[in-house]
């Protein structure tokens, strides 16, 4: 079945979820694609989002209202811990890098002494994050290539660079930032993409709701001429779901 | 823009923008459905528990991903709760072709319609409900409340798969027409 065939047939069982995850993963695949199937789904799950209405309503627990406000209020107190971590954005976190790296070899600018300083002041208000960027910073330090993809259409306003250190042994990794949430089921792919076309999966995550995460990829970048973020209902496979970020990308030059 | 908001749309913006208030509202709004649909499709107090708070920090912590063109804030968040629900129960219940009468337990409640006839929205689709026929009625049912794929419902219903399908898709037509004389209805009671 190719992904243009229509779903018509299965949607009834899709807004009732009585599908198995692997025929819903089909169907979700192609809504994302067609339109018309999209707004007949969308116009049965009102439907079945009807159905609990049709419930006799029970009382709630007296303490679930303070624990949903509770794990919220938690929640939000890790993030104003992690409000450091948002100063890294792309560019910050490079001249972060830039930074500690210059440190390392024992510059003495004035101005990137004191980018490292607030560079560290701010890492140190973020305790659990902190081994996290010194380790790409370390990384960095050691040289090499960076590449930034930018979100497209509505993912605009997420982003990530692509880090290709030159040290000997050194996995390449992605930096992301303010990655949306994606639905049940499915999860971000990486791709490689040589200049023949070729799609190489290189990592599969999903977004783990902070400000920005780290995720290393599976396969060297050298040789591939673009790399790419897409969403993807499958972890193995050819390329299926929408893309959301990607950037060319050149062989790095070596040391 | 704003004005254009619905009031759940902008309680969802003040939620995406990290606004504890707006998420107690969103849960004194929706916290009883949401309970009652867990309760519904897990039977128990604590997992039901768990699922509700799970969905309401699920949705504080994606509003910004909410898309009202894609449905209104109830069924988004009520999609969320029985999406986590379904997924709970599948986990601890490994299908095993139940006679129907076991399922039907499962799904529902000899005092539903009693019960729920006290909660007087959507008495239109309620009725509907209970207006089809039980072959109907009960796939829909054993879907949506009791978690089963329509290949399980094949197997304890006695049915071929085309059989299921077709209970579903007359069903929720029916039901379908219903909410849409339900929203007409509201729409000339407003009117006058």
């Amino acid at each position: 079945m190719n992904d243009m065939t229509h779903v018509v047939d299965d949607l009834e069982l899709f807004a009732l979820r009585a599908l198995p995850e692997s025929e819903r993963a089909r169907v979700a695949t192609h809504l994302l694609r067609c339109p018309a199937c999209r707004e007949q789904a969308r116009l049965l799950e009102e439907v079945a989002l009807a159905l609990p209405e049709t419930l006799p309503q029970v009382d709630v627990p007296s303490g679930l209202r303070a624990r949903v406000l509770g794990s919220a209020r938690l929640d939000l107190a890790g993030a104003r811990r992690r409000s450091a971590a948002s100063w890294l954005t792309p560019a910050r976190l490079a001249l972060v890098a830039i930074a500690l790296a210059v440190t390392t070899l024992g510059a003495i600018d004035l101005a990137l002494i004191q980018s490292v300083t607030a560079a560290r002041n701010e890492l140190a208000a973020a305790q659990a994050d902190r081994d996290r960027y010194s380790d790409i910073a370390v990384k960095v330090s050691h040289g090499g290539d960076t590449w930034y993809m930018a979100g497209r259409e509505q993912w605009t306003g997420s982003g990530g660079t692509l880090f290709a250190p030159h040290g000997p042994g050194a996995a390449a990794y992605v930096v992301f930032h303010d990655l949306r949430p994606v639905t049940m089921g499915a999860v971000y792919t990486i791709w490689l993409v040589d200049a023949d076309g070729r799609w190489t999966r290189a990592a599969n995550f999903t977004p783990n709701g902070e400000v920005t995460q780290a995720v290393t990829l599976d396969t060297p970048v050298q040789g591939f001429a673009m790399c790419s973020l897409t969403i993807e209902l499958q972890r193995e496979g050819k390329r299926a779901g929408p893309v959301v970020m990607q950037s060319r990308i050149g062989t790095p030059a070596p040391q | 823009v704003t004005n254009r908001q619905s009031p759940d749309d902008r309680l969802i913006a003040a939620l995406a923008e990290r606004d504890l208030s707006a998420l107690a509202e969103l849960y004194d709004r929706y916290g009883r459905i949401a309970y009652t649909l867990a309760y519904r499709i897990l039977g128990e107090a604590e997992a039901a528990e768990d699922v509700v708070h799970d969905g309401f920090l699920s949705a504080w912590r994606g509003a910004a991903s909410y898309r009202s063109e894609r449905g209104n804030v109830r069924g988004w968040l009520l999609s969320i709760v029985h999406h986590r629900a379904v997924d709970v129960l599948r986990r601890k219940t490994t299908f095993r072709p139940a006679p129907l009468e076991v399922a039907e337990q499962r799904a529902a409640d000899d005092d539903t319609a009693e019960a729920a006839a006290q909660n007087i929205e959507h008495a239109t689709v309620r009725a509907a409900l209970q207006g089809l026929p039980p072959a109907q009625r009960r796939t829909i049912e054993l879907a949506y409340f009791g978690g089963y794929t329509h290949v399980e419902l094949a197997a304890i219903m006695g049915v071929p798969l085309g059989t299921v399908k077709g209970r579903m898709r007359i069903g929720l037509q029916k039901l379908r027409r219903a909410l849409e004389r339900e929203s007409d209805g509201e729409r000339a009671a407003s009117m006058r």
